[in-house]
């Protein structure tokens, strides 16, 4: 919605970016810039328009320690502290073929930012105990890949920190049942994040404590429907 | 990207880089954002609420929010600066509402305002094409009403806190300040 089309939201964004509403006008003001992106929108136009008066405010320094009060409410530490603990173990890899971007992807879909809306706040416990998460994670530490489970999209996100595999060959994802035969799950990509699309009795059955295997297979998967190289890397699928 | 490169990224792309990585929940992108930003955002709570404490409480907050929200800022729509002080004035404007009667100070007796005469090059955090333009268009106000929009901008006051400093209806401030805005979003285009 354009200024132009209606001009009583837009001067009541600029009054709402402006700082001068009171009451009930700020109330609303309020509400629509939670629940309005038009209304947003404008509101930000004002911030930016009326933002060079922010150079005539005298920065002033705070107390030493606020920095430390604020460090401690960071909320959902428990899992913010996981994703970021897995973000440095990823950082701390000899870089080699590994390319920084490709390690803010696999970053981004840990936290399975398909799932949880950024705009919210960090997951809940509740939604925290639903992501499931596994760190497949080669013997020779050459390679990390790392699967989430979106079970609402009856996926996995898979993003991989490796080199690609050896000309010819491909790397496909197996589900370790705790009985019967490994299932496919998937072929990956030789590199970059990827989503497998799970079949829906897959879907249903996979879930936390369940185990994922990597084995190197001839390129486009194993001929049979069975792991037929190396399994080159395990993990597990655990909450965040 | 290590910190030593953040820092030689120019201000505006260092702040966007910083932003995105919060969202990405980068504890130590958001101690870089404050570190770069906190002395501009307390000097704009403080202004506004004339107490260091409220104002150290409203910065408080000012970061959580802005951990919470660094996913929803679009560095297309919106300069980082502006996007975090819009979130501090909001939580600081707030904060002054909620004040009770007692404490208002309608005659703004105590927060005269002031502008800072010469703002040291780290202030300087907008293009001086903006800076001059706006200060044009605020030049080809009525005094009354640029005079109203910088000490509602900067203070955080209601229409009937300017309107009994003036000594004028609140009605008539509205028209002021309205007319003002109207009269700036012309000037300065889009």
């Amino acid at each position: 919605m354009s200024a132009a089309s209606d001009p009583d939201r837009d001067l009541l964004a600029a009054e709402y970016a402006l700082g001068v509403l009171d009451g009930d006008a700020w109330d609303r003001a309020r509400r629509l810039i939670e629940s309005d992106r038009d209304f947003a929108a404008l509101a930000e136009r004002w911030h930016e328009r009326l933002s060079p008066l922010l150079d005539e405010v005298a920065p002033v320094a705070p107390d030493a320690g606020l920095w430390e009060r604020i460090a401690r409410r960071l909320p959902g530490n428990d899992d913010m502290a996981q994703v970021v603990g897995l973000h440095r173990r990823l950082r701390a890899w000899r870089a080699g073929a590994v390319a920084a971007a490709a390690l803010a992807a696999a970053l981004l879909l840990v936290l399975g930012l398909d799932l949880v809306d950024r705009t919210e706040m960090p997951p809940s416990a509740e939604t925290a105990r639903r992501l499931l998460v596994a760190s497949l994670v080669a013997q020779d530490r050459s390679a990390l890949f790392v699967v989430s489970l979106d079970r609402g999209g009856g996926s996995l996100l898979v993003s991989p920190a490796a080199p690609p595999p050896p000309p010819g060959r491909s790397r496909q994802l197996w589900l370790l049942a705790s009985s019967g035969d490994p299932r496919p799950l998937g072929v990956l990509r030789p590199a970059g994040p990827q989503r497998l699309a799970l079949a829906p009795p897959v879907a249903a059955a996979i879930g936390e404590g369940d185990s994922l295997a990597i084995s190197l297979e001839p390129a486009g998967g194993s001929p049979t429907g069975l792991p037929t190289g190396p399994v080159i890397a395990t993990g597990r699928l655990d909450p965040v | 990207m290590s910190e030593a490169l953040l820092r030689t990224l120019p201000g505006r792309e260092a702040l966007a880089e910083a932003l995105a990585r919060v969202a990405g929940g980068d504890r130590g992108a958001l101690h870089f954002l404050y570190r770069q930003t906190s002395a501009k955002l307390f000097g704009v709570c403080l202004r506004i609420l004339d107490n260091r404490s409220e104002a150290e409480d409203v910065l408080q907050e000012a970061y959580l929010t802005i951990w919470q929200k660094a996913g929803s800022f679009d560095p297309a729509r919106a300069s980082p600066v502006t996007w975090l002080a819009a979130i501090a004035r909001n939580k600081a404007i707030d904060r002054r509402r909620q004040r009770s009667a007692r404490q208002a100070d309608p005659l703004g007796e105590e927060a005269e305002e002031v502008a800072d005469p010469a703002p040291s090059a780290a202030a300087r955090l907008e293009t001086a094409d903006e800076r001059r333009l706006l200060s044009e268009c605020m030049g080809a106000l009525d005094e009354r009403q640029a005079s109203a929009i910088r000490t509602a901008f900067f203070e955080g006051t209601t229409y009937a806190e300017l309107a009994l400093r003036q000594g004028v209806p609140a009605g008539t401030m509205k028209s002021w300040i309205r007319r003002g805005l109207l009269r700036l979003r012309e000037c300065l285009g889009g």
